[in-house]
């Protein structure tokens, strides 16, 4: 019953989504493939890397310090690596951000899942990065 | 005022008020406080059951719904809005159809306050009472204004009741769909004002706004159906 429900809910929000097209025209699997290769970098708590990826308007605004003290305490939690699990990606204008492709990567973890939104300009320079 | 004393005041108005006005309004009636506690039922079964589960599913398994909820600012607060109303006021339309037997304009509210008040009590009066004691540093201001929006959107609440109570027993379906209309514009409106960035206090002001146009509504039913009764009398 909840499945079907979800499932219904889930149908509605694709249908939505299928009908808005993408703000611009982009390579799917090259931008998925930037945002694993960052989160790959997160992964081996390299964050100095990380930092040097965002763009230069963005990196101004963070600091490997700050990203380690809110990044590291969920991939310890988190485990060993294991697979990713699915990827999609969309292209959007953001109001302060401008042309943006924003990629959602489901990451399998030995203890459990996390949900990586990473934001990547169009050159694939990285914008914003979150995870749950 | 200190930070904890606003606490101590928000904790009471959010988690005593819906109690008591509950329990002044059914007065000795066994029956009204019953239909109070099912107005309590019905929001944690249909919200805390259905709802945010399913929308926790989405939004950990859905990587369509996440980008859904990232890039489209109106249609996201939109579907979040149609689907409170969705399972608010199909939970209440279910509930009092079948349920609830009397269906005095009093059972209404009660119902109502039973509905907003345990929402009241369960997103805003037990985190305060775990602020209580953790003794968690919070903005007195900010925690007064939640309080505040817990009291009006229970006037909501007991308005939307009446109207569906309403709709059940005259069987006007036109009054239940204004219900899910206007829960959908009123959730929409203040989401959206938030999402726009808009200063806490003018979202606060807009479900101030709302509560006293709802006020109306229950006010005009209640005046209504006494002037029904005393042409009653009359005749």
């Amino acid at each position: 019953m909840k499945k079907a429900a979800a499932a219904l809910l889930c149908a509605a929000v694709l249908l939505t989504a299928a009908c808005s097209p993408q703000a611009f025209e982009f390579d799917e699997d090259a931008a998925v493939a930037a945002a694993k290769d960052v989160i790959d970098l997160v992964y081996m708590l390299d964050f100095d890397a990380v930092c040097a990826l965002f763009r230069e308007d963005v990196r101004e605004m963070v600091s490997a310090e700050a990203l380690g003290a809110a990044v590291a305490p969920i991939l310890d939690g988190a485990g060993r690596f294991v697979e990713y699990t699915k990827a999609k990606a969309v292209a959007y204008n953001d109001k302060q951000y401008g042309e943006i492709i924003i990629v959602a990567v489901q990451a399998k973890y030995e203890n459990e899942k996390l949900t990586y939104t990473v934001s990547l300009g169009r050159d694939f320079s990285l914008v914003g990065l979150y995870i749950k | 005022m200190s930070g904890q004393t606003a606490v101590i005041l928000a904790a009471l108005i959010t988690v005593a008020l819906p109690i008591l006005a509950a329990a002044i309004l059914a007065g000795g009636d066994k029956t009204r406080l019953l239909y109070a506690l099912l107005g309590a039922a019905t929001f944690l079964v249909f919200e805390y059951l259905l709802r945010f589960p399913l929308l926790s599913l989405l939004s950990n398994e859905s990587l369509s719904f996440i980008l859904f909820s990232q890039t489209q600012p109106v249609l996201y607060p939109l579907a979040l809005s149609l689907s409170a109303a969705l399972f608010e006021e199909g939970g209440r339309y279910l509930a009092l159809r079948f349920l609830v037997r009397r269906r005095a304009f009093e059972d209404g509210v009660a119902f109502g306050i039973g509905f907003g008040g345990v929402e009241s009590i369960a997103l805003v009066g037990l985190p305060l009472l775990s602020v209580l004691i953790t003794k968690e540093d919070v903005s007195g201001a900010m925690v007064l204004i939640s309080a505040a929006e817990r009291v009006f959107t229970m006037v909501v609440h007991i308005a939307f009741s009446v109207m569906v109570l309403r709709g059940v027993e005259k069987k006007r379906v036109w009054e239940i769909l204004a219900a899910f209309a206007l829960h959908t514009v009123f959730n929409f409106i203040a989401l959206a004002l938030q999402v726009a960035g808009y200063p806490v206090y003018v979202s606060e002001l807009f479900i101030l706004g709302f509560m006293f146009f709802m006020l109306g509504y229950i006010l005009y039913v209640r005046i209504n159906i006494l002037g029904h009764a005393e042409k009653g009398d009359a005749a």
